[in-house]
């Protein structure tokens, strides 16, 4: 099994990769939840019940505000924060990756 | 001449030019082989910046179902489908870092073109890229069929034109730039489609606040359909079946998937990623809430899809209403064009050059690409002439087949060295039985799940089948494990 003069050796690029990968699946797993929970709150309950913001119901306000603050932490995430989110060559010679033209 | 005709004309000429630039675009790269034919042809030679890549996939993943079908049930069914599309918002990330810079950088290093290359090597079975072929044929096609009648639907009902003839028109249209451009046309018609998308969005959301009482609108809701208003009890089901159609199922989407190994560098994808949850949140949050309240406007419609073109024409007349209407048209045919083209990448470099001609020159590889192209469209406008009646409801049937398809072997055999072709075969083999058989117990009332729906019980039935085939057989070898996790 074991060959020790060509042996495998795993491409650090792809550790970058998945760690980026595995945040972005805990920030999207935590948006849903927080939307889920959001909506089922204010809206599971009898009409007669519903509460009322801005003229529309408020489980439908409140949950739709989710999106544009997603959107916000999104930006800081993949543009601001960094790592794991950054500039990777993604050929092998770098001809193409990496460095701003 | 109504305005809407000459809008519509203007549109599509626009379209027509596009198509012809991106075929000159294409002509004037100089190919070396066949197979630099295929990558220019069906993906544009991976040369694209955030902001065309963003676009193109926003108009890609964003059909019809968007703009009529899902608007049509939140006036129909109201808010929850707002919920439930809700998870729309996020679905180009998801594609794009959970694929992750890794499929790029595979992509480049096993010289993966069409979808189907990256089950070819990354499994080493001809049978696997067989059964994936028939998958990406039958299934797109089917979704293809609801896509062209829609479009060919909103030009009857805003041009004017009969129905068979608007197909007619949509159909040579789409198909004529997609043969003549490939991935290039396909590209920048779908920027001019998804840059008419958001500003159609925005002009829609002005008109509409600027015009209606939001208070009265519910009020008048509570009074004709209350049950619109409120999560009611199979809530819970269709949102989570929303999370898996309209969430993540892109992961398990050809025409979705090719476009994650189109972009030029890692910071693209970044940008693209965040522009397209800016971009999405703007147009869908648009059309499902103005579709669930165009309730209060419209008390009764008799075909739920056209409230939101009603909505358009009511709010701002037709000369802007029909700039705005474009942007469904424009949805419809980003989608169209990109499918199309998946699937003729599929008969063209996975059987054609791969099978049957492996040393093709560059004019028969080129020949036999456009034609496929051809071909196909030409299969496509044939089923079409016979409309379906509720359109989102298929759209969601071919989505899921191809998610329940696609999405364990592709998203697992991505990250996870263990998975072999074992795994991949049997997931194959079983999405669409399995996604075809819940749907029937579901439909006939055998299997009561309370709004839950066929693709929330058949997908992780799929993925845990991969992951135990998998466990159960042998590794895959290690050159597989060179190819993909290897320097």
């Amino acid at each position: 099994m074991a060959r020790p003069p060509n042996k495998f050796q795993p491409d650090p690029r792809y550790t970058a990769s998945v760690k980026g990968t595995i945040l972005f699946t805990v920030v999207y797993l935590t948006v849903i939840v927080i939307w889920f929970v959001i909506c089922f709150a204010l809206g599971a309950r009898p009409v007669a019940e519903l509460v009322y913001v801005a003229g529309m119901p408020a489980w439908v306000f409140w949950g739709l505000i989710v999106w544009p603050l997603a959107t916000i932490f999104i930006f800081w995430l993949l543009l601001w924060y960094g790592p794991p989110y950054k500039d990777i060559p993604l050929d092998e010679s770098g001809d193409d990756g990496g460095e701003l033209p | 001449m109504k305005p809407m005709v000459l809008i519509a004309a203007i549109y599509l000429v626009g379209l027509v030019i596009l198509g012809w630039y991106g075929n000159w675009q294409m002509r004037s790269r100089k190919v070396g082989d066949a197979r630099s034919f295929a990558l220019e042809y069906f993906l544009g030679s991976r040369s694209y910046g955030w902001f065309i890549i963003c676009l193109t996939t926003v108009a890609t993943m964003y059909s019809a179902g968007t703009f009529l079908g899902a608007p049509g049930l939140a006036y129909g069914f109201g808010y929850v489908w707002c919920l439930a599309v809700g998870f729309q918002h996020l679905a180009v990330p998801v594609l794009f870092l959970v694929a992750g810079i890794k499929f790029a950088i595979v992509a480049r290093k096993n010289n993966l073109v069409s979808f189907l290359d990256f089950f070819r090597e990354r499994y080493e079975s001809n049978w696997v890229v067989y059964v994936g072929g028939l998958g990406v044929v039958l299934f797109l096609t089917v979704y293809l069929s609801p896509q062209n009648v829609g479009g060919a639907r909103l030009f009857e009902s805003l041009t004017g034109v009969p129905y068979t003839t608007g197909l007619l028109i949509f159909w040579f249209v789409t198909s004529a730039y997609t043969v003549a451009g490939g991935f290039r046309a396909e590209v920048l018609t779908d920027v001019l489609q998804g840059l008419i998308m958001v500003v159609g969005a925005i002009a829609l959301w002005l008109a509409f606040l600027s015009t209606q009482n939001i208070a009265s609108i519910h009020q008048a809701i509570a009074a004709v359909k209350p049950g619109n208003l409120h999560l009611g009890p199979d809530a819970l089901g269709i949102a989570v079946t929303g999370l898996f159609t309209f969430g993540i199922s892109s992961l398990g989407q050809p025409h979705s998937v090719v476009r994650a190994m189109a972009y030029r560098r890692s910071k693209d994808l970044y940008i693209a990623s965040f522009l397209s949850v800016l971009l999405v949140t703007v147009f869908s949050s648009t059309f499902m809430l103005l579709g669930a309240m165009s309730r209060g406007v419209f008390p009764n419609l008799p075909v739920a899809d056209r409230a939101i073109p009603e909505l358009i024409l009511h709010l701002v007349g037709p000369w802007l209403g029909g700039l705005i209407l474009i942007a469904p048209v424009a949805a419809i045919m980003s989608t169209v064009d990109s499918m199309l083209l998946v699937i003729s990448s599929v008969v063209a470099k996975d059987i054609y050059l791969h099978h049957v001609n492996p040393q093709a020159t560059v004019k028969q590889m080129s020949r036999v690409s456009m034609l496929s192209t051809a071909v196909i469209s030409i299969i496509v406008l044939l089923i079409s002439l016979k409309p379906p009646k509720f359109l989102e409801f298929l759209v969601i049937y071919a989505l899921g087949g191809l998610a329940c398809t696609f999405w364990g072997p592709f998203v697992f055999g991505l990250h996870w060295r263990r998975g072999n072709k074992y795994g991949a075969m049997a997931a194959m083999l079983c999405g669409i039985p399995v996604y075809i058989l819940m749907d029937r117990l579901i439909k006939t009332g055998i299997l009561k799940t309370a709004g839950f729906g066929s693709v929330v019980l058949a997908f992780p039935l799929v993925i845990l089948l991969y992951v135990v085939v998998s466990l159960l057989t042998p590794p895959p070898p290690e050159n597989v494990l060179r190819k993909f996790w290897g320097k």
